[in-house]
């Protein structure tokens, strides 16, 4: 008689494969530089800023990285169960005592702290060198991260449920960066659109925000940014057309509703994610 | 209980092809039961509905356990090759037998021994992408040996090895065949019909034929050729005895050729010897399953 099957080896995997993929040593780079934001490094050091440029230059850090973000999750996603369905190694992974649950679970798992792994130290080496951080901020910086981890992780929900239900590899990674064409470049041109030709356009607005991911963690995480609600007062460029809609409408539930909006993306998601792949021919 | 693996009625298409056509079968514990069919006739599918991989209609019990409903606990029994040994390539031979090893609970020293009984114990620190195809297809059948599971499946074992690395695999086999272990083994062409204690011909998602290898070459009337050498002078004595068994016997540069039905070549090399003829050579070339499976596709159910 064998002994239970443990699937932590297997989370543990599938975290250094995807440590190793040159994507993410890639973004890593590239989101290093984002983060730092040398010409606010420079002004620093020259002392040309502001004694409380923190929550300004915090708001402007989201504004700069967020809609770069989905870049990480969805290419790594996308080709994450289908490059193992085109390979073979999923039949042989499935063959064994694992469930079908277990192995996607392993596998969201080792992505999630992989790409976890890189926005907190992105975003930790920004805190600490670029925007010298004192201990009192370290929780709106912390508020920005988790938002951030938010979006990844719906990000990546999205990406697999594509990895799920195609065939081929190049077709889920066509798929990922046409929906991160969606979601940065198509959406904001899609609601300029409506504002320019539709009346009343805040329906439109709001509702455009809600299906957007990325946007409603930008908008989130720059009214984080700020102590107190007076963003549209002291920082209104930051929040955008959109973000200046969303709190005249909503005001102070807007935090909410947007965060019940990320939680609700992410629990559908791995919902389906969960029933499509369970119920499906694996190969 | 003697079946280890017990399928019945199987039933899978893909989109409007029907791939599989009520299959049923059993595999009772200690037997190597070889599936046989042309490209496309069903066999990796059935293997894949046994693992679970594909939603199929029917049944299929291993050991008494529905692989439908208990999944998980049915696949404990077996231990599977895959077609193309597909691994992680930038993991070491122990890493990946380890790996697989804890998704199938099975222990280090586990993986230790069966690394030791396929000879890779010097390899266990190279890297999988390193391996050549035979050494492949060992690490295969020692992760599928993990777990001692009573029922092993090899899906086209031997079609991407070369005939050195057959040959190796082949004695493998032999050995934990020997251990008592049960097989299916699924192959289009592939020699390992010596190994098997019964043979299964599957085409267009049916069993055509089943039994053990002598049977279906009976059912089949299959018969061997004879090449025997002769003097000149002897040539219609032995055209006269062939007749009598109902065969034409054609004579080239002092050698006769003839088929003859399996049990019947002891009986006609006797005759000879009792005319008085003087066999100088001879050259049997036996049909085997493999030669005559083609035959067997195209013709209507030889089941037992």
């Amino acid at each position: 008689m064998t002994s239970e099957y443990s699937i932590r080896p297997l989370i543990f995997h599938y975290f250094k494969e995807s440590l190793r993929q040159k994507w993410l040593i890639i973004f890593s780079i590239i989101f290093f530089f984002l983060a730092i934001n040398i010409p606010t490094l420079v002004e620093l050091s020259a002392n040309y800023l502001p004694p409380d440029y923190l929550p300004v230059y915090l708001s402007y850090l989201v504004s700069l990285t967020f809609p770069y973000l989905p870049l990480l999750a969805l290419p790594m996603g996308a080709i994450s169960i289908v490059q193992e369905r085109e390979s073979g190694t999923l039949q042989y992974i499935l063959s064994t005592r694992i469930s079908r649950q277990g192995y996607l679970f392993a596998k969201l798992s080792g992505l999630t702290l992989a790409t976890t792994s890189v926005l907190i130290i992105g975003y930790g080496i920004a805190a600490i060198v670029a925007y010298r951080v004192s201990i009192i901020h370290y929780f709106v910086m912390a508020e920005v991260v988790f938002i951030a981890l938010l979006l990844n992780a719906i990000m990546l929900l999205l990406a697999t449920l594509v990895s799920i239900l195609t065939k081929r590899r190049e077709t889920a990674l066509g798929i990922a960066i046409a929906l991160w064409f969606l979601f940065s470049v198509v959406s904001s041109l899609g609601q300029l659109g409506i504002i320019l030709n539709t009346t009343h356009a805040t329906p439109y607005m709001v509702g455009f925000t809600v299906l957007d991911p990325p946007e409603s963690s930008r908008i989130l995480s720059v009214i984080g940014t700020q102590t107190e609600y007076n963003i549209l007062l002291t920082n209104p460029s930051q929040l955008g057309v959109t973000g200046s809609t969303l709190l005249s409408v909503f005001g102070d539930q807007a935090v909410y509703i947007l965060l019940l909006t990320l939680l609700v993306w992410l629990v559908t998601l791995a919902s389906l994610c969960f029933m499509v792949f369970r119920r499906q021919d694996s190969v | 209980m003697t079946e280890i693996l017990k399928v019945i009625n199987l039933y899978k298409s893909f989109g409007k092809t029907q791939v599989l056509n009520g299959v049923s079968f059993a595999v009772n514990r200690g037997e190597a039961v070889l599936l046989l069919g042309p490209n496309g006739a069903g066999k990796t599918t059935i293997i894949k509905c046994i693992l679970g991989l594909l939603n199929y209609r029917g049944n299929i019990m291993v050991d008494g356990i529905d692989a439908k409903s208990k999944g998980s606990l049915a696949r404990a029994k077996i231990g599977y090759l895959p077609q193309l040994s597909s691994y992680y390539e930038t993991l070491t031979v122990s890493q990946h037998a380890t790996l697989m090893a804890s998704l199938k609970g099975a222990t280090k020293d586990e993986v230790k021994s069966a690394l030791e009984m396929a000879g890779l114990s010097s390899l266990k620190d190279r890297l999988v992408k390193a391996l050549s195809s035979g050494m492949r297809q060992r690490l295969g059948l020692s992760i599928a040996m993990l777990g001692n599971p009573p029922l092993l499946i090899l899906d086209e074992p031997t079609s991407n090895i070369d005939l050195e690395g057959q040959l190796e695999f082949k004695k493998l086999l032999e050995e934990l065949k020997e251990s008592g272990k049960a097989f299916l083994i699924s192959t289009h062409l592939s020699g390992l019909d010596v190994l098997s204690d019964r043979v299964m011909i599957l085409n267009s998602g049916r069993i055509v034929a089943q039994g053990s290898s002598d049977e279906i070459l009976n059912l089949v009337g299959a018969k061997d050729r004879m090449y025997i050498k002769i003097p000149h002078s002897q040539e219609e004595k032995v055209r006269i005895i062939a007749n009598s068994f109902g065969q034409q016997a054609e004579f080239k540069d002092g050698w006769i050729y003839l088929t003859l039905r399996t049990d019947d070549k002891a009986r006609f090399l006797t005759s000879m010897v009792q005319s008085g003829i003087k066999i100088e050579d001879i050259i049997v070339e036996q049909f085997s399953i493999e030669s005559e499976y083609i035959r067997i596709i195209r013709s209507n159910s030889y089941d037992k």
